[in-house]
């Protein structure tokens, strides 16, 4: 296993008493495997990404757990340590690339950044290493667009940026929030095919946070569905989706839109 | 009977022409689905109809009127519009009995009672009058919406995307609250996507619209089945299909 999460807790707290945001859940993640966290809004799956990456902030705090990611266990690492674990081991995409990217920065600076940070490359090595990463993720003329800045990009191309900069170190795990939930269904439908082949191509597992089985289906290995922060039902795609056992499970599969 | 039209309708936003020519009719009573991408126009052309925005050429007749023969207050009160997003849609410092009973006061109908009959009409529960759309979640915010959208009996709405912004479960519960008002009120909707397969389900007809132009329409089931253009193909194609190949 890549990544064995057990008995996470997260609490948020109101008052002094607390939201259990996430509330005792368990799973793993193994080398090159895709798991979809499926839950409404709510559920807590998006505080479980936050969570692997040690992410909380007060009023939030990761109350138990362990995150054992390549047999070292996270919550034990230093402050700094993690620092060096973010973006480089494990990174991370969101919903909306728009508030992800920094409006003044190029976006070939921003995925240089990363690779300056984590690997101390040169100016004009991350360079290279950055027009190799978006002809990766398919943005055409790649040498001039370094240059672009976010708001000179689609939707669905600043998405392709930030799966870029989040791919730039090769880490091994990509934690996947909502990556297509912002987009159209035409750019929705290439980012997913866009996933699938770094999927196929590169050797990184990865967690796709979604609200939508229909995007959970066309991606994943695997299957945990949330709900009131605890994970209330998990298997193989397959088994999930052909015999869901939870009544929650059922009523999120039963309410995606059907074409016959 | 024909509830809309519009006439040769073109609308140029400087060198951008968002809507070019197009000819649609709504009928009474019908759900009219207009698909296309982001930039396509679809939401320009809503708010044509509405006469929220003045066409660079062109007319929209509304019950067999020009639309901008119509006095203002009268047309608003026929015709209402549902957004995407309803964490913007709502002022957040105004309680939700606030928000719904707004268009009653502008409108010189000041009945409370029809606050109350409006949260029955969305099934939401009468304790949210006095509540904050910071306390709602976003389904529940929609009803809110809608509820305000409703408040004056207007008899045609404008959804211009009102589930794309809310989870799958919670799309389902407010597209089956809108069928049901529809149908108890019988409303005419025009229904703005960008997801055929939201669409597939809801309306009676599809237009299919792209760079501003209207290029394909047929009822759901045969638009999906035989599509003439190559971009409703290309919509067709966008829709994640695994899930219905593992239930099937």
């Amino acid at each position: 296993m890549l990544l064995e999460v057990k008995n996470l807790k997260t609490h948020f707290y109101q008052e002094g008493l607390p939201v259990k945001a996430v509330d005792g859940i368990s799973f793993g993640v193994g080398a090159g495997e895709v798991l979809g966290i499926v839950g409404e809004s709510g559920s807590g799956k998006s505080t479980v990404g936050l969570s692997l990456l040690r992410l909380i902030d007060l009023p939030g705090k990761i109350v138990e757990g362990a995150i054992n990611f390549e047999g070292i266990d996270l919550m034990q690492l230093p402050e700094k340590a993690m620092r060096n674990i973010r973006g480089a081991k494990i990174s991370m995409i969101f919903q909306n690339p728009f508030t992800s990217l920094n409006p003044v920065f190029t976006v070939g600076d921003q995925i240089a950044e990363t690779l300056r940070f984590h690997q101390g490359l040169s100016r004009r090595r991350s360079r290279d290493k950055t027009i190799e990463m978006l002809k990766m993720v398919h943005i055409k003329n790649p040498e001039s667009r370094i240059n672009s800045y976010p708001h000179q990009f689609s939707g669905g191309m600043q998405q392709r940026v930030m799966i870029a900069m989040a791919l730039a170190c090769n880490p091994k795990l990509l934690i996947a929030d909502e990556p297509t939930t912002a987009l159209d269904v035409t750019v929705q439908w290439e980012i997913i095919k866009l996933l699938r082949e770094l999927k196929d191509n590169l050797d990184v597992s990865i967690i796709l946070i979604t609200h939508d089985f229909s995007v959970v289906a066309e991606l994943c290995d695997k299957v945990a569905v949330m709900h009131n922060g605890k994970i209330v039902e998990d298997g193989n795609l397959n088994q999930v989706v052909q015999r869901p056992k939870d009544p929650y499970t059922q009523k999120l599969i039963s309410t995606v839109p059907r074409i016959e | 009977m024909e509830k809309v039209k519009t006439i040769n309708l073109n609308k140029e936003f400087g060198a951008v022409r968002a809507v070019q020519d197009v000819n649609l009719i709504i009928n009474e009573g019908e759900i009219l689905g207009l698909v296309g991408e982001s930039g396509s126009g679809k939401s320009t052309l809503g708010r044509l109809i509405l006469n929220l925005l003045e066409p660079t050429s062109g007319e929209v007749v509304f019950e067999g009127k020009p639309i901008n023969k119509i006095p203002l207050s009268e047309l608003r009160q026929k015709m209402q519009i549902i957004f995407q997003d309803p964490y913007s849609s709502l002022n957040p410092r105004m309680k939700i009995f606030d928000a719904i009973y707004e268009p009653l006061k502008i409108h010189k109908k000041f009945s409370k009672a029809r606050v109350a009959e409006l949260l029955d009409l969305v099934r939401l529960p009468q304790s949210f009058i006095s509540r904050y759309p910071h306390e709602l979640s976003g389904g529940e915010r929609q009803r809110v919406v809608i509820a305000r959208a409703l408040a004056l009996n207007p008899s045609f709405i404008v959804c211009d995307e009102p589930v794309s912004s809310l989870d799958v479960s919670i799309q389902a519960e407010i597209l089956k609250l809108l069928k049901d008002l529809q149908q108890k009120l019988n409303l005419t909707y025009l229904f703005i996507a960008h997801d055929l397969a939201v669409v597939y389900n809801f309306c009676d007809r599809v237009v299919v619209m792209h760079d501003g132009r209207l290029v394909e329409e047929n009822t759901p089931e045969l638009l999906y089945k035989d599509p003439q253009q190559e971009y409703t193909r290309k919509l067709i194609n966008a829709i994640p299909k695994k899930l219905y190949q593992l239930l099937a």
